[in-house]
C-alpha cells in the first residue's frame, strides 16, 4: 500500500524554545483511517496543525504523498482535506456556494461537482437549506457544510478533527458511512476524535498521544494487547478501546 | 441606595471605556482626510442649497421634500445601552434595579437624536421660511413632541416578543409620521392637524399597549449594541485594521447577478469569494447607499449646472473615491483566514484576482456614477472629458496602490 502520509522525528510548538509534541513517527497508507485519540491538551490539534502546514515544526519531516511543504506548497496542500474542530465557514456564502468555492479551490470539474454536490445535500439531509446563508446556520449544520466540502475535494489524505461535535445521530452515521466509502476508494483519513466507542468500530489503526508522545499505536488488537499488559495489575481484561484508552493513560489504573 | 449607584456607575464606566476604545480609531479617521473629504461636500452643497434658497423654482414641494428629510430623522429612534452578553447572567439578576441604567440611556440616546434632528431643522428652516405652510417655531415645538413620542414608541417595540410584529409596527409608525409631518408642514388646517397627530399618537398607543411584551428586551438589547458596534467599526474599517467582529451578512438578491459572473473554474476561486464578499457584507450595502447618495447630489448638481458644471465633476470625484475608499476594505475581510493557508492555491492568484475584482467594481460604480451626469452631457464637454479621464485613470491607480499594500501586508505576515 502506498503511504500517503508520512511523519518522521517531528517535534513542535507555538514558540521556538518549547515542544508540544516530542519525536512523532508515525506513517498512514492509503485506504486506512487512522484515530488520533488522547486526553485535552495531548498535543492531537498541534500534530494536526503541522501536517496541515500551519505552524513550523521544530524538526523532522512531513510528506504528503512523497511531497513536503517545502518542496511544493499546491501540490502539498492539494493532497489533503482539512475538516476542523469547530466550523470555519465564510459567512455570507451560501451552502451551495460553500461547495462550488471548495471544489473552485480543488480543481474539482464542474459536472462532477454539480453530480456531487446534489448526492451530498440528500446524504446529508441539507437539500431544503442549500440556498441558506452559512451565517444562518445551526452549529451542526455548518459542521455538516464543512464534512460535503472536504468530501467534494476528494483528496488523498482526509483530516478530520473532532468531526462529530454538535452532529444528530443521523448525521454521525452519514458521516461514518461517507467516511468508509473514501477509504475504499483508496483515501487515507486521520481523525482525531473523543468519541472512542464509536471509532473503534471504524477506524483501522489508533495512535495515541499522553503530553506531545505517541504512547501506543497500533490496530485495536495492538492497542487492547498492551493496554492488558499495563493492566495485569488488576487481572481484569480489556475488552474495549475506551478501557484501553485508560489502562494506556494511567499505567495500569483502569 | 447603594446599590442603585453602584448601577448608575457601572453605565458611565461603560460610556467611558467606550469612549477610550474609539479616541485612536477617531485620530486614525481624522488623519486620513476623510474629514477634509466631508467638508469639500459640505462646502460644494452649502453653495449649491445657497443658490436654491436664492431661486426657489415656484412648484418646488417644500413640504413633501420636508416630510422626506424629516421623518426617518424624527422616527428613527437609536439607543446604546452598552450591555454585553455576559450581562444575562451577571446583570440580569439585577434587572429590578436597571430603572437608572435604562434612564441614562434613553436620556443620552434622546439627547443626541434631538440635537440631530434640530440641527436638520436648522438647515431646512431658510427653504421652510419660503413655504406656504410656514408656522414658525410652533413647528419645532411639534417636532419635539413628535420626537419624543417616537423615543418612547420605539422603547416599547424593542419590548414586543415577536421580530415580525417589531418591524411591521415600525414601518406603520414610520410611514403615519410622515404623515403627521407632512401635514404640519403644508399646514392647512390647525384643527385637523391636531386631531391628526392626536389620533396617531392614541392608535399607537393602543397598539402598543394590547401586544404581548418583554418587562426587559435583554436579546434585542444586546443584539442592537452588537449591531450598532459592528457598523461603527466597519466604518473605522475603512481607515485601519479594526479587530475582528463576525461581518454583519445579508442575501441582497438584487446584486447577486454579479455572483453569476464568475465562471466556475479553479483560478477563479477567489474573485468567486471577494464578490461575494462584497455582495453580501456591509461593504455592498455601503457602496450602495453611498451610490444612491452620490447619485442623487450629482444630479441635483447636473440638473442645475452648478458651479458651471465643475460642482458635477467635483461631486463626481468625491462619490468616486468614497464608493472606492469603501471597496477598498474588501482586502481586509479575509486577510488571516485559514483557507488562505490550505486550498492548494497560490497567494499570488488570490492577491490578483483581488486587485481585479477590486478593479471591477471600481469601473461599474463610477460608470453607475456617470448616469446622473446625463442633463449636463450637452452643456459641459470639458467637464464631462474630466469625468471620463478620471473613469478610465482612477481604478488603475487603485490596483496599483492595493499591488503594493498587498505585498507589503504579506513581508509583515512572514
Amino acid at each position: 500500500m502506498k503511504t500517503v502520509l508520512h511523519v518522521e522525528q517531528l517535534s513542535g510548538g507555538y514558540s521556538p524554545n518549547r515542544a508540544i509534541i516530542h519525536e512523532l513517527n508515525f506513517d498512514i497508507k492509503a485506504g486506512e483511517m487512522i484515530g488520533l485519540i488522547g486526553v485535552n491538551g495531548a498535543g492531537k490539534s498541534t500534530t494536526i496543525k503541522h501536517v496541515l502546514g500551519l505552524m513550523t515544526p521544530h524538526q523532522g519531516r512531513i510528506e504528503i504523498n512523497g511531497i513536503t511543504l517545502k518542496d511544493n506548497v499546491e501540490q502539498y496542500r492539494s493532497g489533503y482535506t482539512y475538516v476542523p474542530e469547530t466550523p470555519i465557514l465564510f459567512e455570507e456564502m451560501t451552502v451551495e456556494e460553500h461547495l462550488r468555492l471548495t471544489a473552485m479551490a480543488y480543481g474539482v470539474p464542474q459536472g462532477q461537482f454539480e453530480v456531487q454536490s446534489e448526492q451530498l445535500l440528500e446524504r446529508f439531509h441539507m437539500t431544503k437549506k442549500r440556498k441558506a446563508l452559512t451565517a444562518h446556520l445551526s452549529k451542526g449544520m455548518k459542521q455538516k457544510v464543512m464534512i460535503m466540502s472536504a468530501l467534494l475535494a476528494k483528496p488523498s489524505l482526509f483530516i478530520i478533527d473532532e468531526p462529530f461535535l454538535g452532529l444528530d445521530p443521523l448525521a454521525i452515521r452519514s458521516l461514518l458511512q461517507e467516511l468508509v466509502e473514501v477509504k475504499q476508494s483508496g483515501s487515507a483519513i486521520l481523525m482525531s476524535s473523543h468519541i472512542l466507542a464509536t471509532i473503534e468500530h471504524y477506524c483501522d489503526r489508533f495512535i495515541m498521544l499522553d503530553q506531545g508522545k505517541i504512547v501506543a499505536q497500533g490496530t485495536l488488537q495492538e492497542m487492547l494487547q498492551q493496554a492488558n499488559e499495563r493492566n495485569n495489575q488488576t487481572r481484569l481484561a480489556v475488552t474495549g478501546l475506551e478501557e484501553a484508552f485508560y489502562a494506556l493513560l494511567n499505567g495500569g489504573d483502569a | 441606595m447603594a446599590e442603585q449607584n453602584e448601577i448608575v456607575e457601572l453605565w458611565y464606566s461603560r460610556k467611558r471605556s467606550f469612549t477610550r476604545e474609539i479616541i485612536p480609531y477617531l485620530r486614525y479617521m481624522a488623519q486620513s482626510g476623510f474629514p477634509a473629504f466631508l467638508s469639500l461636500i459640505s462646502i460644494v452643497s452649502i453653495i449649491q442649497y445657497i443658490s436654491l434658497i436664492n431661486n426657489v423654482p415656484p412648484n418646488l414641494p417644500i413640504a413633501w421634500i420636508g416630510a422626506i428629510i424629516l421623518t426617518p430623522f424624527l422616527s428613527y429612534s437609536p439607543l446604546r445601552t452598552y450591555l454585553q452578553h455576559p450581562d444575562l447572567i451577571f446583570l440580569m439578576p439585577a434587572e429590578h434595579q436597571l430603572a437608572p441604567y435604562v434612564k441614562l440611556s434613553s436620556k443620552r440616546s434622546f439627547r443626541n437624536s434631538l440635537l440631530l434632528l434640530m440641527a436638520l431643522v436648522l438647515i431646512f428652516w431658510p427653504l421652510y421660511r419660503q413655504s406656504e405652510g410656514y408656522i414658525g417655531l410652533w413647528l419645532v415645538v411639534v417636532l419635539i413632541i413628535l420626537k419624543s413620542l417616537n423615543s418612547y414608541f420605539a422603547w416599547q417595540e424593542r419590548r414586543l416578543n415577536w421580530n415580525s410584529t417589531r418591524m411591521s409596527l415600525r414601518i406603520l409608525r414610520w410611514l403615519l409620521m410622515f404623515v403627521v409631518v407632512l401635514s404640519w408642514l403644508m399646514h392647512r388646517n390647525l384643527i385637523v392637524e391636531l386631531v391628526l397627530t392626536v389620533a396617531v399618537a392614541a392608535l399607537l398607543f393602543v397598539i402598543y399597549r394590547r401586544l404581548g411584551k418583554f418587562d426587559f428586551p435583554w436579546q434585542r438589547l444586546i443584539d442592537e449594541e452588537k449591531a450598532t458596534l459592528r457598523r461603527l467599526f466597519a466604518f473605522f474599517n475603512w481607515f485601519i485594521d479594526v479587530k475582528g467582529a463576525p461581518p454583519i451578512v445579508k442575501p441582497r438578491r438584487y446584486m447577486a447577478w454579479l455572483i453569476k459572473t464568475v465562471k466556475y473554474s479553479q483560478s477563479n476561486t477567489f474573485s468567486f469569494l471577494h464578490i461575494i464578499t462584497f455582495v453580501r457584507t456591509e461593504i455592498g450595502g455601503i457602496c450602495v447607499r453611498l451610490l444612491l447618495l452620490g447619485g442623487l447630489i450629482i444630479y441635483l448638481f447636473a440638473a442645475e449646472q452648478g458651479l458651471n458644471g465643475w460642482g458635477v465633476v467635483v461631486s463626481y470625484v468625491i462619490a468616486g473615491m468614497l464608493i472606492s475608499l469603501q471597496i477598498g476594505t474588501l482586502r481586509k475581510t479575509h486577510r488571516h483566514a485559514i483557507w488562505r493557508d490550505i486550498f492548494p492555491l497560490q497567494t499570488q492568484l488570490q492577491h490578483k484576482q483581488l486587485i481585479a475584482v477590486e478593479r471591477m467594481l471600481n469601473y461599474v460604480t463610477l460608470a453607475l456614477l456617470l448616469l446622473p451626469t446625463i442633463p449636463m452631457w450637452g452643456a459641459g464637454g470639458t467637464q464631462l472629458v474630466a469625468m471620463l479621464v478620471f473613469l478610465a485613470l482612477y481604478p488603475i491607480w487603485r490596483s496599483r496602490r492595493l499591488a503594493v499594500r498587498l505585498k507589503k501586508e504579506d513581508e509583515d505576515d512572514f
